[in-house]
């Protein structure tokens, strides 16, 4: 088991290092952005002049081992939009898309688990038909044309919901039902087939038909062997979620992560983008790692490897 | 044939298909059968309502903010959405299908690098690679294809990969294997029309997907170039109208809903019948 | 333009039985702005971009400020003039103090324009007071600024909208302005919570008299109809950029609409650089026949904002209401095209942003629609920011532009625009060259408009640009606040109020 959780930790790190390297580079390709700072009548004199200053007109190598060494030292950067540290202006943000990622999380859950459970024990009938029909839906709306309606909805004819910003757990209902949509309908159909898989299996079916135990005994055996995919569904999901709040956030003008990351973009922050990404690979990979964790406790099967 | 039968005899999927075919219908005749000039802006007659009768004859979705026919750009928009959705499929499949093969047979070193770059592509946002790439190769269609391509190229790499590794060690690829036959001839004849059922399912699932994919892209001014008319910059220009003329947002909406339900409803039937664990379901 | 109303009249309604209570702030001791950006820094000379200037007035004062009739007023300044050409003298308030107590005088001035003047500190509207050479202190509260040649739109440069010209406290006060400003302003910060709010309290000090306001807060919202969704429900009482078909909506019951036209330009610019068929003035003049702006400014801007004949805004100094531009005549268009070698048209790019501007987007198009029927096939780039900062630095930009610009002086339009070798210049004309600079030369007001008149006779008829409107500035408001929108876009809450 720790040779296991070792070999995963190892490889988390490369991963991490290996996106640095891949963002770095990628971003930088299309030139850098000292025209953006200054105002449309700076002449080419002072662009050139503020290019220099920034360090952008040395060679990608060199600027790249120096971000490097900075970067092994905790220091990431100003921003060049916001002049503050750039991982500052990351991790000040995280909280806040931590918050809907995880209020989104939880009601994809807390909705899609009794749903799923539901359209598989009752197969064929009608409350499968109507978990299928709603995951159906949910699958096929784009996140942005359901943000507006809620907030045409509960928010302009209404008037029950605030349409946006940060603040009670009332600001948070509309964002997390954007942006949980997709995932609810992923996690309630997948869960649903892995029950209905395992309930098929001949041990499940030989224990019902002997009476050998009751149904709740039953889903909950059930329940733990369809957790493994469903698991990696909902770690999949995290990391969707975290990088799909972007549209969510800049609808509902929620100060998360994903706002920042699209200004970052549009403005050519190099050194915002490069925290913003590192950053999320860290969690991301972190949060494999955890999935990786819980696979060895369910699954007897890998600690022995 | 048999297959067609057998994916009839569910009613959804047959819906789902009629939903499509339409839709492919308006996709591939577009502009022959949309009834005005998508393009033909008169912008004295904008935001007119549904079913109402304009110089050139009836707007039965009602014109943009430009005065456009709603519905023959929703025709012509098909094309693109549909190109798009489609062309992004057959990339992903393409790149990840041969990376899954390959790291399935080759399980030393080069299966083992192109598993660690899927890790290293899954820990980056989609959008954030959406937006570099597009800011470092310029806003167009192809480009646009390219980004929605590499987004999910690691689906298919997994899954054909996970397979491979199983189907590798099988009697029938061992006797190639002695028979001293090429590698390539392996994946190409013996490994390959294995994986079909399994890229089938997943494409069609995520021809859904890539679609709205695309609009998002649109919807952040990322999407294909404006000239094109495409649902989701549709959905996009409308959506400061919603509370005035709703239809200049809501009938792309409609379009891409029914569309990407259609999809999905096809995609699931088609899992339902060829994924090997789901066959047992069947019966 | 028929409007269809349904949609709105339903939901008014509607609204007023569901939100008795919401559509009051809480307390009317409160004001929440919306605008569609968050401030990019609390340091008025380390920005460039207006949401963050409109935050900044309510904390720092200027040496001058700009009244509602666009007339400056003294300020920090209380009076100015030229002892010699190269010289303004300003005379300074005195009694003032920052919000940490220290006292205003001419070493805060000195102080402050240093700092933005400095090479090293990278100010962004560095350019905008670039002409001043030196500040020298001539006594407390007298200070001079000096200029290599004569600089007759120094007023211009001084006033609130040249951002670096905020004035800030000299010493350690302005170490950490850029997430602790503090100012002479009505308004003390109190804390910034990026991307989420900026809350300011009123300074009850104040030299022109304490706000009747006791809190503002600034929220960045950038999508419009949330902007709405939060003036209609009571969380903001200004809603910046409400597009037109939302007026009749708004402007009623809880809401009300305040609109002005700005000073800002709408206008289509030529490459004439590179070769191409807009080398040729008839094709020029043509494109300017084949636009109906008028129609579009009707149709897209519900009549609203100022049609322009020139690119310049109407209110600026030296603009002449008897210039005419082009009349709508797509006959005489293809006329000119074809004189010019074009009969059947030609096929050109357009490249610009989207989205900067209220209904840029949706202009561009109608602009296109009217040039196709003349027989111009324009390919339009839409360029996201970041690239098109990057394409514009290498003068990638071709074909038709359509740009922003404002500026109350022609020498702040036509000279960057117009003049040979300029950055944002795709243009050159050598009489003209000589005009704008003998404009620039001379501070003598008769002499200056006579110069510009004989600049625009030629603009005219040579038609570098398609000129177009000055756009409205549209508001959102709460029914029961008082106050005024400004033509440069800037927010004053000085004497706002509530009833």
């Amino acid at each position: 088991m720790l040779n296991f959780l070792l070999t995963r930790l190892v490889h988390a790190v490369a991963v991490v290092f290996g996106v640095s390297v891949a963002v770095f580079f990628l971003i930088r390709i299309g030139g850098d952005p000292s025209a953006l700072f200054l105002p449309p009548e700076a002449s080419l004199e002072e662009i050139a002049r503020f290019r220099h200053l920034m360090g952008f007109d040395q060679p990608l190598i060199v600027q790249f081992r120096q971000f490097l060494g900075r970067a092994l030292q905790g220091d990431f950067g100003q921003s060049l939009r916001y002049d503050q540290p750039a991982m500052q202006l990351v991790l000040e943000r995280f909280p806040a898309t931590l918050e809907l990622s995880g209020a989104a999380l939880l009601l994809s859950v807390v909705v899609a688990v009794p749903l799923g459970l539901l359209a598989a024990v009752q197969r064929g009938r009608l409350a499968d038909r109507v978990g299928l029909f709603l995951s159906l839906i949910g699958q096929s709306f784009p996140t942005f044309w359901l943000a507006i309606m809620l907030i045409l909805l509960f928010s302009e004819t209404w008037g029950i919901l605030p349409p946006s910003g940060r603040g009670g757990w009332l600001n948070l209902v509309m964002p997390a039902m954007a942006l949980a949509a997709y995932s609810t309908a992923i996690i309630t159909r997948l869960l649903r087939s892995s029950m209905i898989e395992v309930l098929q299996s001949d041990y499940i079916r030989t224990a019902r038909a002997k009476g050998l135990a009751p149904l709740p005994i039953i889903l909950v055996h059930a329940l733990r062997n369809a957790a493994i995919p469903t698991l990696t569904v909902i770690a999949l999901q995290v990391g969707a979620l975290l990088g799909g709040a972007v549209i969510t956030e800049e609808i509902f003008a929620y100060p998360g992560i994903g706002r920042l990351a699209i200004q970052a973009i549009s403005n050519r922050d190099f050194t915002v983008i490069q925290a913003f990404v590192l950053f999320m690979a860290v969690v991301i990979v972190s949060i494999n790692f955890l999935v990786d964790v819980a696979y060895a406790l369910l699954d007897p099967r890998i600690r022995r490897r | 044939m048999q297959f067609l039968h057998r994916f009839l005899r569910s009613k959804l999927a047959l819906l789902g298909l009629i939903i499509v075919l339409v839709v492919l219908i308006a996709a591939v005749f577009g502009p022959a059968i949309a009834p005005h000039d998508p393009d033909a802006q008169d912008i004295m007659q904008r935001l007119l309502p549904p079913l109402s009768q304009g110089e050139e004859g009836r707007h039965w979705l009602g014109t943009d903010a430009l005065g456009r026919d709603v519905l023959s750009r929703l025709i012509v928009g098909a094309r693109v959405s549909m190109l798009v959705g489609v062309a992004a499929v057959v990339v992903s499949a393409l790149v990840g299908v041969t990376c899954g093969l390959v790291a399935g047979y080759e399980d030393r070193v080069l299966g083992r690098v192109l598993m660690a770059i899927t890790d290293v592509q899954l820990a980056i946002p989609f959008l954030v690679l959406a937006l570099a790439v597009v800011a470092v190769l310029g806003p167009s269609m192809w480009n646009l294809i390219l980004v929605l391509g590499l987004a999910n190229w690691v689906q298919y790499a997994r899954v054909v990969r996970a397979e491979c590794l199983v189907l590798r060690n099988l009697d029938f690829v061992q006797a190639a294997l002695t028979c001293g036959t090429t590698p390539f001839t392996i994946l190409w004849r013996h490994l390959l029309p294995n994986v079909t059922s399994s890229i089938t399912v997943i494409s069609g699932l995520l021809v859904a997907k890539m679609i709205l994919f695309e609009s998002s892209l649109s919807f952040l001014g990322l999407g294909v170039p404006a000239a094109i008319p495409t649902w989701g910059s549709m959905i996009a220009d409308g959506r400061n109208y919603v509370a005035n003329a709703w239809w200049v947002a809501a009938m792309p909406g409609w379009a891409l809903f029914l569309t990407v339900i259609g999809i999905n409803l096809v995609g699931d039937r088609l899992r339902d019948l060829l994924d090997p664990r789901s066959t047992q379901l069947e019966n | 333009m028929k409007r269809r109303d349904f949609a709105p009249l339903l939901a008014t309604p509607l609204l007023a039985r569901a939100l008795p209570a919401r559509a009051q702030p809480a307390s009317a001791r409160m004001l929440t702005v919306a605008q569609p950006n968050d401030a990019q820094t609390m340091d008025p000379a380390k920005h460039s971009a207006f949401p963050t200037a409109n935050i900044l007035f309510q904390i720092f004062d200027a040496l001058l400020t700009q009244d509602a009739a666009g007339d400056f007023k003294p300020a920090l300044a209380l009076s100015w003039s030229n002892p010699d050409p190269l010289t303004w003298r300003f005379v300074l308030r005195q009694g003032v103090k920052f919000h940490n107590g220290q006292e205003f005088d001419a070493t805060a001035v000195k102080f402050t324009f240093d700092r933005a003047l400095d090479p090293a500190f990278r100010a962004p509207y560095f350019s905008r007071i670039a002409a001043i050479k030196a500040v020298e202190v001539v006594d407390k509260f007298t200070v001079d600024l000096k200029t290599a040649a004569p600089f007759p739109t120094m007023l211009y440069s001084v006033y609130e909208a040249s951002f670096a010209t905020l004035i800030v406290p000299p010493g350690e006060a302005s170490v950490n302005l850029a997430t602790m400003p503090i100012g002479t302003g009505p308004y003390r910060f109190v804390e910034w919570r990026r991307d989420d709010r900026v809350v300011l309290e009123a300074n009850p000090d104040y030299w022109g008299g304490a706000p009747r306001i006791p809190r503002v807060v600034f929220r960045p919202i950038r999508e419009i109809r949330t902007r709405i969704a939060e003036l209609r429900s009571g969380g903001v009482q200004i809603a910046v950029d409400i597009p037109p078909e939302d007026i009749a909506a708004l402007d009623g019951g809880a809401t009300k609409i305040a609109n002005i036209a700005s000073d800002f330009l709408y206008f289509f610019n030529f490459e004439t650089l590179k070769p191409s068929p807009l080398q040729d003035k008839r094709v020029r003049q043509a494109i300017n026949h084949a636009v109906d702006v008028d129609a579009i400014q009707r149709a897209l801007l519900g009549g609203l904002g100022t049609r322009i004949a020139t690119v310049l805004p109407s209110n600026a100094f030296g603009y002449d209401p008897s210039w005419k531009p082009y009349p709508f005549d797509p006959a005489r268009a293809r006329a000119l095209l074809a004189e010019a070698g074009h009969r059947d048209g030609f096929a050109i790019t357009l490249t610009s942003r989207q989205g900067r501007y209220m209904k840029d987007k949706e202009i561009m198009e109608a602009t296109i629609g009217f040039l196709r029927r003349v027989g111009i096939r324009v390919t339009a780039n839409y360029l996201e920011p970041g690239v098109w900062a990057q394409v514009s630095e290498r003068k990638g930009r071709e074909g038709l532009i359509f740009g922003g610009w404002s500026g109350r002086d022609p020498d702040l339009v036509w000279y960057p625009l117009l003049y040979t070798g300029q950055y944002q210049s795709y243009y050159t004309n050598l009489a003209l060259d000589a005009l704008l600079v003998q404009g620039r030369s001379t501070l003598d007001e008769a002499e200056r408009r006579r110069i510009y008149n004989a600049a625009q006779a030629i603009i005219h008829e040579d038609a570098p640009f398609l000129p177009m409107l000055q756009p409205p500035l549209i508001y959102g408001l709460d029914a029961r606040l008082s106050w005024s929108p400004r033509t440069d876009s800037m927010i004053d809450l000085r004497k706002a109020s509530f009833g």
